[in-house]
C-alpha cells in the first residue's frame, strides 16, 4: 500500500482536521513529513477553525486543569436530552460518557499541598488569561494544549472607593490582537474606570469613555463574542440587560435580555457563535439563544430542563447540541460549585509567537 | 422513475480491468474528472470512457454510492435519515484495505462528497490510536531515529495516555 503512503496532502490534511486534537498531535509522531505538516502555522490556525469547543475543569485544591472529553456515540444515543448532573458525577471517571486526561499545570509557586488555589481564568479564541491573588503574583497569557504562556505587566494599582472590579479577556478582529480589560466601579456616584491591556505591549492603558451613568452593577467576568465583551448589568430602575464593551468602537452597547421571571438565576454565554443565556430557578433551567446578535428581539428559547417533583435542580446541566455534536457544562451557579472550576475552551495548537503581535515578547513553556 | 431521468443520456466508463459501467449523465456530473473529459470531447461522446486508475470493485462501490446519495436527495422528507442509514452500512462494510482502496479512485476520480465522507471515516478508525496503529494503517515508515521519536512522545505526553492500541 505504498501509493497509500503518499496520499495527496490536502487529503491528509482534510482527515487531521476531523481528528480530535489528541489525535492530531499522537500523528505528529508518525513520521516527519506529518510533524512538518502539523507544526505548520497555517495547518494550527485551519485547525483551530475546525474544531469544536471543550470543556477544560480543575478542582479548586488542584494545580491541573484537564480538557474533557466525551464519547459522542453515547451521548449520539440520547439526543435532545439534556442530562443534569452534579460536577462530581462528571469527574467520575467510571462514566464511560466523559474521559479526562490531558491535563495543563498552572506555572508559578508551588501552593501549600492541598491548599486551595483560587485563579481567575477568562478564556478567549484558544487562549487562557490567567490570574492570581496579588501575592502570588500570576498574570500571564497561556495557551493549555502546547503548554506556552507569556507573562503580563504588572497590573496598575487599584484606585481608592473601588466597589466592584470586573475582568474580560477578548480579541479585536480586526487588529488580530487579544486584549485584557479591567473595570472599576464606584461607590457614590456609580462612576467607572476601564482600563485595557492589549497583550503583547508593554503597557495599561486607561480607555477614555462616557461611562452609562444609570448603570449601577455589573456581574461576573465578560463573555467574549463578535468583538466584543459581555456583562449582565442592572440599571437605577432595576432593569436587567446585556452591556457590551465593543472593542472597535471601545464604547458600551446595550442589548435586551430574554423574558424573565422573578427570583431567576442568569448566566451569559457564547455557544455555537449566538450569545446564549441559562436562566435557573429551583426547578427550571431554560437556554435561551441570541438567533441575531444584538437584537433583542431574536431571543428563543433552545431547551428547557425541569427537576423531578422531588429533587431540586442540580447546580450544573451537560447539554449537548444535536445539530454539531458539541458539548457543553453548564453551571447555574456562575463559573463553579464548591470544588471544581469549568472552563470553556477551544483546544488550539496556535504557537503563542504566531498569534501575539509584539516585540521582546518573552514565551515559556510549562513542559521545558 | 420519472420519464425524464428513463430517457437520460448514457456514458460509458471502462475501468482498468475492462468491465464496462453505464452511467447516467446526471450522475457523472459528480464525477468531476468524468465530466471533464467530456467537456473537453468536441462531439458527443459515444465510446466508452477509459479510466486507467480505478478497478472494476472500486468503481462499482463508488457508482452505487452515488446512485442511492441522487435516489435519497430526490426524496426531500425521509432523505436525511435515509442517507444517514446508508452512509453507515456502507462505511461498516468496508474493510481497512478497501476503505484505502476507494479513497485513491474517489480521489482519482474526483467525487468530492464521497472523498469527504470517506475521509472522516478514516478518522474515526484512527481517532483514539496509537502512533503504531497509524504507521501501519497508512503503510508509513518510521523514520524518526528512537531519540528524537522518545523526545516528540515527551513534548505531547498527555495525549498519549488512554489510547487504544489497536
Amino acid at each position: 500500500m505504498s501509493c497509500f503512503a503518499s496520499l495527496r496532502v490536502d487529503i491528509i490534511i482534510d482527515i487531521f482536521v476531523r481528528l480530535p486534537i489528541k489525535s492530531v498531535l499522537i500523528c505528529r509522531c508518525v513520521c516527519k513529513d506529518w510533524n512538518i505538516l502539523i507544526s505548520d502555522p497555517n495547518f494550527a490556525k485551519l485547525l483551530f477553525t475546525r474544531t469544536l469547543p471543550a470543556t477544560m475543569i480543575r478542582p479548586f485544591r488542584s494545580r491541573i486543569f484537564r480538557l474533557a472529553e466525551y464519547d459522542p456515540i453515547e451521548w449520539h444515543e440520547r439526543r435532545n436530552n439534556p442530562c443534569c448532573c452534579r460536577v462530581f458525577d462528571v469527574l467520575n471517571h467510571s462514566s464511560s460518557s466523559i474521559k479526562l486526561d490531558p491535563k495543563f499545570e498552572i506555572p508559578g509557586p508551588k501552593p501549600f499541598k492541598g491548599r486551595v488555589l483560587y485563579i481567575e481564568v477568562l478564556s478567549c479564541n484558544g487562549l487562557f488569561y490567567l490570574s492570581g491573588p496579588e501575592y502570588r503574583n500570576i498574570s500571564l497569557v497561556c495557551n493549555p494544549i502546547t503548554g506556552e504562556f507569556i507573562r503580563l505587566p504588572k497590573i496598575p494599582q487599584l484606585r481608592k472607593h473601588c466597589k466592584q472590579i470586573h475582568w474580560g479577556f477578548g480579541f479585536h478582529p480586526k487588529t488580530n490582537q487579544y486584549k485584557l480589560v479591567r473595570i472599576q466601579m464606584f461607590k457614590h456616584d456609580h462612576s467607572m474606570v476601564v482600563e485595557m491591556h492589549t497583550v503583547g505591549t508593554l503597557t495599561w492603558i486607561n480607555i477614555e469613555i462616557d461611562y452609562p451613568k444609570n448603570l449601577i452593577n455589573l456581574y461576573e467576568t465578560g463573555t467574549y463574542l463578535n468583538g466584543a465583551l459581555h456583562w449582565i448589568g442592572l440599571d437605577v430602575d432595576g432593569n436587567v440587560s446585556i452591556w457590551a464593551f465593543n472593542f472597535d468602537t471601545e464604547k458600551f452597547q446595550t442589548f435586551s435580555m430574554a423574558p424573565m421571571d422573578p427570583d431567576t438565576k442568569v448566566i451569559v454565554f457564547e455557544f455555537r457563535d449566538s450569545l446564549c443565556l441559562l436562566y435557573s430557578n429551583e426547578l427550571l433551567g431554560t437556554m435561551w439563544r441570541m438567533e441575531r446578535y444584538g437584537v433583542g428581539e431574536s431571543w428563543t428559547p433552545i431547551f428547557q430542563y425541569s427537576a423531578s417533583s422531588t429533587s431540586r435542580l442540580h447546580g450544573c446541566i451537560a447539554y449537548h447540541d444535536p445539530e454539531n455534536q458539541e458539548f457543553r457544562i453548564l453551571l447555574t451557579t456562575p463559573w463553579y460549585d464548591d470544588h471544581f472550576q469549568i472552563v470553556h475552551y477551544v483546544p488550539s495548537l496556535i504557537r503563542l509567537k504566531d498569534i501575539i503581535i509584539g516585540d521582546n515578547i518573552l514565551v515559556q513553556n510549562i513542559y521545558s | 422513475m420519472s420519464g425524464i431521468s428513463d430517457t437520460e443520456r448514457m456514458i460509458t466508463l471502462k475501468t482498468v480491468e475492462g468491465t464496462l459501467f453505464d452511467v447516467k449523465s446526471s450522475i457523472a456530473k459528480d464525477i468531476k474528472t468524468v465530466q471533464a473529459f467530456i467537456d473537453d470531447s468536441d462531439d458527443d461522446v459515444t465510446s466508452p470512457i477509459p479510466l486507467p486508475n480505478v478497478f472494476t470493485r472500486e468503481l462499482s462501490r463508488i457508482l452505487d454510492y452515488l446512485n442511492n446519495h441522487h435516489r435519497f436527495r430526490s426524496d426531500i422528507e425521509k432523505a436525511d435519515e435515509e442517507m444517514a442509514r446508508y452512509d453507515a452500512e456502507f462505511a461498516k462494510s468496508m474493510s481497512h484495505e478497501e476503505l484505502k482502496a476507494l479513497i485513491l479512485a474517489a480521489n482519482y476520480l474526483n467525487v468530492k462528497d464521497l472523498l469527504e465522507f470517506l475521509n472522516q471515516t478514516v478518522a474515526d478508525v484512527i481517532q483514539n490510536k496509537s502512533v503504531e496503529f497509524v504507521r501501519n494503517f497508512f503503510g508509513i515508515e518510521n523514520d524518526y531515529t528512537p531519540e528524537e521519536e522518545e523526545k516528540l512522545r515527551n513534548e505531547n505526553e498527555w495525549a498519549f495516555n488512554g489510547v487504544e492500541q489497536d
